[in-house]
């Protein structure tokens, strides 16, 4: 490997928030590698090429993880945007008429007790609106929105997909190294930003 | 006439205090000069204080707190001879290992062995009287030699003269205790290891520092994290650094730009850099292309032009020269509980331990500690006072501890919190004050509410001096009658 070897920090974050058994095994199977294997980058120059097949493996393991985890952040992303739209329009038909309750009870002197109670409820009506826009947008701060989430997600599998087929003709045919390294960066980038996207959607993982 | 007086008071006090911001600023800076003032005599005087305790003992011998090299042996007047003794006290002997003090006097090189105290010259011995013919000597009279720990000054180290085969030990004299073991750095670099995981490189000067900084007490507010990584990239390293770092100044860099402003602007601060470093640069790497490098020179540089201390934490920034940083190849999860473990403790020597592991140990160099330099000997013989027990170190406070000794109020500030705070306050309310009455005259076309303002203004001001005065007053009636 002439140049850096390629990071693959993105691919071993997801495999040990979701597969961590087979990402125990693999650091049983390459015991000499758990600098790669563990969680977070080296600060420093990685150039090796006995690792070549620890690459190969941790990214085909990270894409299909990858591809597993489209489905529940896409009905997690559904739930929240109809949840949202639904609130919204409670909310704004709940407004609508409490307001004019509230005008109602203003101009016809109506009993207090009324009147209080209906602004209250014109009020509730006003948080479903605030409630619905925090739905509405990231739980975790970064660029993008909910609707680039969903964008990231849809495309996930496809590239995930496409890499894998790859990266599996590529371990056939004894490619070209670089052409092997160049795939495994796709992966990472691929795990990347699902994990950008999945922070989105449920916020940073508490550990 | 006495109108006209208020008058002039009113106005020359509102001019004053209109001004209210930059006199609070300029109060602030004179208590500040007079902080760092005092804090450096104090300092010193505390610095030399512990040397001159813990220089001798009942029998005048040196103890702990001076790096071992000529130029201290000859300040304190010890001999090589009594050096070398304390040394070889501190160091067990190993069974066929023979122990051998080096140090340097009148430029030559000298050791002493001690199964054999006598001081031999090797630059001016016969090429036949070396310490390998003491060494063949003492096999050919039946004594078994095994290999040569050496307990070397600091200042022998990077001699020409010195070499040794790799049998031998290497250990740097320490009259605190028991001699550092010596460590390579890098390709150039050598450090003494004070403890497993905290290394400092070898220098009179750094070990100086070092043994000064150790002690002092460690506050988390005297410290700045920065992180120069991607936060789309590497989102498990930023969370692992930003909960470390919780209660502590940190935030993570995004162009190289920023990275040399803000260690230019955090004059007097600890700065503490995470990144991944290739090549004497660090880079951040995003999901697919590169984002930035910025280089460590020039971190270095804006570091050492605003007097800050600078730590980095990457693989290998030990290495390099005039570098505080880790040993070997590290990863940034593991740096995050390192700094947090650092963060939480209370000495200097308690943090930077915390910083590295036996296994990647973190190397501490003379620059992160300041330029403090040790007063040689021509100049203590010069000081009034230059004696073995006495006030002997005139040195400058190095910048980690000068600035700690400020930001933690370690020792004695000039002006107490709770005062300088309430003082600033004061000048806050009178400000706003003046400044209303100054609204309200020229609304009302009066000077009355700046006259009413200041004479209120005046008797608070006042009160204080009053109630002493007649506290005073009311004493020495009381004790008149017993006169």
């Amino acid at each position: 490997m002439g140049q850096n070897a390629p990071r693959i920090n993105a691919l071993v974050d997801l495999l040990n928030t979701y597969q961590q058994p087979r990402l125990e095994e693999l650091r049983q199977k390459y015991p000499g590698q758990h600098d790669l294997l563990n969680p977070g980058i080296a600060l420093g120059e990685t150039h090796s090429k006995a690792l070549h097949q620890v690459y190969v493996e941790v990214a085909l393991e990270g894409l299909r993880t990858a591809k597993s985890r489209v489905e529940p952040n896409i009905r997690r992303l559904l739930q929240r945007l109809q949840s949202a739209k639904r609130l919204r329009l409670v909310g704004q038909v709940v407004a609508a008429v409490t307001s004019v309750g509230v005008i109602g009870a203003i101009l016809g002197k109506w009993d207090s007790t009324v009147a209080v109670t209906t602004a209250v409820v014109n009020f509730g009506a006003v948080l479903c609106a605030l409630v619905a826009g925090h739905l509405e947008t990231p739980l975790h701060g970064g660029k993008g929105s909910l609707i680039d989430s969903f964008e990231t997600l849809a495309s996930t599998t496809a590239e995930a997909e496409e890499v894998i087929q790859e990266l599996v003709l590529l371990g056939r045919g004894g490619a070209d190294e670089s052409r092997v390294m160049e795939q495994v960066r796709r992966a990472n980038a691929i795990a990347g930003k699902l994990r950008i996207a999945e922070r989105m959607l449920w916020g940073v993982p508490q550990s | 006439m006495r109108v006209n007086k208020r008058l002039v008071v009113s106005l020359g006090t509102l001019v004053l205090f209109a001004c209210g911001t930059n006199v609070n600023a300029q109060i602030g800076l004179i208590d500040d000069l007079a902080k760092i003032s005092k804090a450096a005599k104090v300092s010193k005087l505390s610095r030399a204080g512990r040397l001159a305790a813990s220089v001798t003992d009942g029998a005048g011998r040196m103890l702990g707190r001076v790096p071992a090299s000529e130029a201290t042996r000859k300040a304190f007047r010890i001999t090589l001879a009594v050096a070398a003794g304390d040394s070889f006290a501190a160091l067990p002997a190993a069974a066929g290992r023979l122990r051998v003090y080096l140090g340097l006097e009148s430029a030559g090189l000298k050791f002493i062995a001690d199964k054999n105290p006598g001081i031999w010259d090797l630059s001016r011995m016969p090429e036949t009287r070396t310490l390998d013919d003491y060494v063949n000597a003492l096999r050919a009279s039946g004594q078994q030699v095994d290999g040569i720990d050496y307990i070397v000054e600091a200042d022998v180290v990077n001699h020409p003269s010195f070499r040794f085969n790799t049998t031998d030990t290497i250990s740097v004299a320490n009259y605190a205790g028991t001699p550092w073991p010596l460590r390579r750095v890098g390709a150039q670099k050598y450090a003494a290891e004070v403890t497993p995981s905290l290394w400092v490189n070898v220098s009179e000067r750094a070990i100086e520092d070092l043994k000064h900084v150790l002690d002092l007490a460690f506050d988390r507010r005297d410290m700045r994290v920065a992180t120069l990584l991607d936060p789309d990239a590497d989102v498990e390293s930023l969370d692992a650094l930003r909960k470390a770092t919780a209660g502590t100044s940190y935030e993570n860099i995004e162009s190289a730009a920023k990275a040399v402003s803000f260690v230019a602007s955090r004059r007097g601060r600890i700065v503490t850099l995470v990144g991944h470093v290739e090549d004497q640069q660090f880079v951040a790497h995003g999901l697919l292309k590169e984002k930035f490098r910025v280089s460590i020179p020039a971190l270095l540089e804006a570091a050492d032009a605003n007097d800050v201390s600078l730590i980095l934490l990457g693989c290998d920034t030990a290495g390099m020269l005039s570098v505080a940083g880790v040993s070997g190849r590290v990863n940034s999860v593991a740096v995050a509980s390192q700094l947090k473990a650092a963060l939480n403790t209370t000495s200097y020597g308690e943090f930077l331990s915390a910083l590295g592991t036996p296994d990647l140990p973190f190397v501490v160099s003379e620059d992160v500690m300041g330029q403090a330099r040790l007063v040689v000997a021509a100049r203590m013989r010069r000081e009034a006072a230059a004696d073995r027990a006495g006030v002997l170190s005139a040195s400058v406070s190095p910048k980690l501890a000068q600035s700690q000794v400020q930001n933690a109020q370690q020792l004695v500030r000039s002006v107490p919190g709770w005062l300088d705070e309430t003082l600033r306050f004061a000048i806050g309310v009178i400000t706003l004050s003046f400044v209303g009455a100054l609204i309200s005259s020229v609304f009302k076309r009066s000077l009355s509410p700046l006259k009413t303002t200041s004479l209120v203004i005046g008797l608070i001001l006042a009160l204080p001096f009053r109630l002493l005065v007649g506290r005073r007053r009311g004493s020495n009636t009381a004790h008149a009658p017993g006169e």
